[in-house]
């Protein structure tokens, strides 16, 4: 009965500081067990005690499954093997697992034979077979879809690993399309996305550093990074953020994004989120740390600078005139989606001398059965476009096409014909919608679209004027931002003249030489010399 | 307090803000209602006393690193130092009211003509004072972002307004003798040159690499004074010296002058509006550390909004009109030219002999 002796000293131990709530709960429900409990409670000589256990943590589960069996055809041991229905793959349990653990050999016909081949990994012909002596490690390896082998008078588990549970194919990119590029897109299964970044970087440099996040989740997160271009700060740096997260559940990885930036109050997105393989590669490169999350088809870069939100995969793909090109326009479009109606609001109310006289009288002439302030007409229209946005999203696909029927022509029509908004008006929010889909970063959309609102207010009461004063403090506020110690608007500013040739402009892949400053103390080198293509004389 | 470092590339382009600052808009008619047509004489004249300048607080710095001029100024000379110290920290704070006082004037004038000028006072305090709070290294970040486009859009008001140009106008040079000359380019030491160099007094001992901190923040002060003569010039050739000198802020009429010039003067007001707050944050700054350093704060956070209220209630009440502010301009010279450039000096000359005496330190 030496169960009940571990039973005992587990119970009288939780007396002095665990909560008393577990004594209360019905006999029928099993306790629930910390995971310190778990990696004090060894793994006994004894298969019945062991069996005993295990029904008490997970026998109540429906997809709990165990498979007894004799080990050996003289002198069998008794043998027990657990694992969770769905979570493995049937075929391999029967073919590498159970059929050589059943078929009769020739030479070891005892049981204690054969679970001394066991141990030395000669029997179960699955590769990764390994042992474990606690609790905790058998019950998590259980639950995420490895089967477990218990032994007669053997002290010890064997995790035998065949996966096996329902995953994605490989999708395409959906948010960050492109027309060249790889199509391929990170899914749910961690696994799966740390290979597809291990065959682009087929090197050992490649660290991808795990660690378990969630008390009760356990969510699988991991680190990645390129040894000896990265710098060991940032990297330690990540680790610490990561390791101070104490929370039940991770989800997704916005916890781990909002758990670990540096300024929690500020609308602007402090990294990267990115779908694709290829730009979390590029980012790698470049000496950022990338932080996968399981369940997540999304990774994480850090740290995110300004520049390289509204920077596409697809830029480094091009010529380099068009890139810089489709940058400009960036640029342009950020600008125009944040200040564009507060200038119509601005201009309209304020300084009608800005407006070339022709375009004037028409304006005044639209606007003439308009019974709203500039102001409130902007605001109806930006509050209606918002509404059939995340109508947009939110709706069922079908209904969804409908919505946008009604909104776009339907409103957009009726509002101007019933004079409730100025056809001007219409074009400043079509205009500015648009201007935001063309942020390579959502995130940034978004912060974009909800700083578009204040400075409306401003326009309406200080105009230009109050334009200007709130994008100097939006100005102030980037310059003070910082992600993981590096400056927000680096390299802009602070100013460094070879980070300009990747966010100004996109210089020729063979005259960019050297990797981002602020990120890199050493191996600043991306390539060798003379790289610049030449024809044979 | 916490140390905090700037670039010298950054200190540049605060010295270049902070000069061309309000005086973008205000320095052509004043010179011009003197010198006449050789009113572009004046910033070539006053380069001089400003390289002075620049050179005076840069070996002052030398000679106590990590020092802003409050803090040395105690250290050379003892309580009298306290007293001077607290002379410049009134200049400070009577210098940002002005410049406060002017920018609403201009913005009330040229674009906001009904808003009620209290209102504008607040806004630009307060954004001043969150540009303060986030720190010296944020607010030269900021600026050495901005200074380069605003300069860019300064040179390309500067092509459209030239349409009219007539560079007869220039002539005769110099009939009047060359004594209005001098007296526009004292003026001119005194506003813009002296007041703008003399803050830097407090944010030399800042910059993370001195060396050749003096030749650097020279050409930034010739270029400054380059953007200056240019505005200058071209209200006189665009307006002439009779028409220039008669209205107050001669920029704008100079463009109010080219066809489409409306769609520019906003633009031109916001270009003039991002120098004078790079202006008045630096005066603003100067005072409140300065308080701080004075009287041995820990931190100069506290003071900020405070300060905030002083510069505000003094910008409303330091005239009660325009003549006033007038009549005061014409005296400005002779209150800020000893404050701006006779307490360095002596301060300069007071810790060479105070070196000299103590040779043994220098070991």
């Amino acid at each position: 009965m030496g169960w009940l002796k571990k039973l005992n000293y587990l119970l009288s131990s939780q007396k002095g500081h665990v909560n008393q709530s577990k004594k209360k709960t019905s006999l029928d429900l099993p306790n629930a067990y910390t995971k310190e409990e778990l990696i004090n409670l060894p793994i006994a000589a004894s298969l019945q005690e062991n069996l005993d256990w295990m029904t008490k943590l997970l026998g109540q589960n429906v997809d709990f499954v165990q498979r007894q069996f004799p080990l050996g055809s003289e002198q069998p041991l008794q043998a027990v093997l657990f694992y969770m229905d769905g979570m493995i793959n049937p075929e391999i349990l029967d073919r590498d697992v159970m059929r050589p653990l059943l078929a009769p050999r020739p030479k070891e016909t005892t049981g204690s034979a054969l679970l001394k081949l066991l141990k030395s990994g000669g029997l179960v012909s699955r590769a990764e077979i390994d042992q474990y002596n606690n609790f905790h490690d058998v019950t998590n390896l259980i639950l995420t879809g490895d089967a477990v082998l218990f032994v007669e008078d053997c002290p010890q588990a064997f995790i035998i690993s065949c996966k096996g549970y329902q995953m994605r194919n490989i999708p395409e990119p959906v948010v960050e399309n492109s027309v060249r590029g790889p199509r391929e897109a990170f899914i749910e299964t961690l696994s799966v996305n740390i290979s597809l970044l291990r065959k682009r970087l087929v090197t050992p440099n490649l660290m991808v550093e795990n660690m378990k996040i969630g008390k009760i989740s356990s969510t699988d997160v991991c680190i990645v990074y390129l040894k000896g271009i990265v710098s060991e700060d940032l990297v330690k740096e990540v680790r610490h953020r990561l390791n101070r997260i104490d929370i039940d559940v991770i989800l997704e990885s916005g916890y781990i994004e909002q758990l670990i930036q540096d300024s929690p109050y500020s609308p602007f997105p402090q990294m990267l989120v990115t779908e694709r393989p290829d730009k979390v590669v590029g980012n790698l490169a470049e000496g950022r740390v990338a932080i996968l999350t399981d369940n997540t088809p999304l990774a994480l870069i850090v740290p995110g600078q300004f520049v390289s939100l509204l920077q596409a995969s697809e830029d480094y793909y091009y010529k380099f005139y068009f890139p810089t090109l489709l940058r400009w326009l960036r640029y342009t479009a950020f600008l125009v989606a944040l200040v564009l109606p507060s200038l119509y609001v601005a201009i309209t109310n304020f300084h009608q001398e800005m407006i070339p006289t022709t375009l004037l009288i028409s304006i005044a002439a639209a606007r003439q059965g308009v019974p709203f302030p500039a102001y409130l007409e902007a605001m109806i229209m930006e509050v209606t476009f918002e509404t059939l946005r995340e109508a947009g999203i939110r709706l069922p696909a079908p209904v969804g096409q409908a919505i946008s029927i009604v909104g776009a022509l339907i409103i957009g029509q009726a509002a101007v014909q019933a004079n409730i908004v100025s056809p001007l008006m219409v074009i400043v929010v079509a205009f500015t919608g648009i201007a935001s889909f063309t942020l390579p970063q959502y995130s940034l959309g978004i912060s974009v679209r909800m700083l578009r609102f204040p400075l409306m207010l401003s326009a309406a009461f200080l105009g230009l004027f109050g334009v200007m004063v709130g994008l100097l403090a939006i100005l102030l506020h980037l310059c003070a931002l910082r992600s993981f110690g590096v400056p927000y608007l680096s390299p802009l500013a602070p100013f460094n003249l070879q980070g300009l040739k990747d966010s100004l402009v996109l210089a020729p892949h063979w005259s960019r030489k050297i990797r981002p400053a602020e990120l890199v103390q050493e191996n600043k080198k991306f390539m060798g010399n003379n790289q610049k293509p030449k024809p044979p004389k | 307090m916490e140390k905090e470092y700037i670039s010298a590339r950054q200190c540049i382009f605060l010295l270049i803000g902070s000069i061309i600052g309000i005086s973008l808009m205000l320095v052509p008619s004043l010179t011009i209602v003197i010198a006449k047509q050789d009113a572009w004489l004046a910033p070539w004249l006053s380069t001089i006393p400003g390289l002075v300048l620049i050179s005076l607080l840069v070996s002052l710095n030398k000679m106590y690193p990590g020092q802003s001029l409050v803090q040395y100024s105690s250290s050379i000379l003892g309580l009298p130092g306290y007293f001077l110290s607290l002379l410049m920290l009134w200049f400070f704070l009577f210098l940002g009211a002005l410049n406060l006082r002017s920018m609403v004037h201009f913005l009330t004038s040229i674009i906001l003509f009904e808003t009620p000028p209290s209102i504008l006072y607040f806004f630009i305090i307060l954004l001043c004072a969150y540009g303060i709070k986030l720190g010296l290294e944020v607010m030269a970040r900021a600026f050495s972002l901005l200074i380069p486009f605003t300069i860019i859009l300064a040179l390309i008001i500067q092509v459209f307004s030239m349409i009219n140009a007539d560079f007869e106008k220039l002539l005769p040079i110099l009939s009047n003798g060359v004594l209005p000359v001098i007296h526009a380019g004292l003026n001119f030491t005194a506003f813009p040159v002296g007041e703008a160099l003399v803050l830097f007094s407090m944010i030399i001992y800042q910059v993370k690499n001195l060396r050749g901190i003096g030749a650097k923040l020279s050409s930034g002060f010739i270029f400054a004074i380059f953007i200056l003569f240019l505005v200058i010039e071209r209200a006189i050739v665009t307006l002439g010296p009779e028409r220039a000198s008669r209205s107050i802020y001669s920029i704008a009429a100079a463009i109010n002058t080219v066809s489409g010039g409306g769609i520019i003067l906003p633009f031109l007001t916001l270009n003039g509006f991002v120098f004078s707050v790079s202006e008045l944050i630096l005066c603003y700054y100067a005072f409140v550390t300065g308080v701080a350093h004075w009287a041995k704060l820990s931190d100069y956070k506290p003071l900020i909004l405070p300060a905030g209220a002083l510069f505000m209630v003094l910008g409303i009440y330091s005239f009660e009109n325009a003549i006033e502010e007038a009549t005061f301009s014409s005296i400005w010279t002779v209150y800020a030219l000893p404050i701006e450039f006779g307490i360095p000096l002596l301060l300069w000359v007071a810790a060479v002999i105070k070196s000299r005496l103590k040779p043994t330190n220098q070991l």
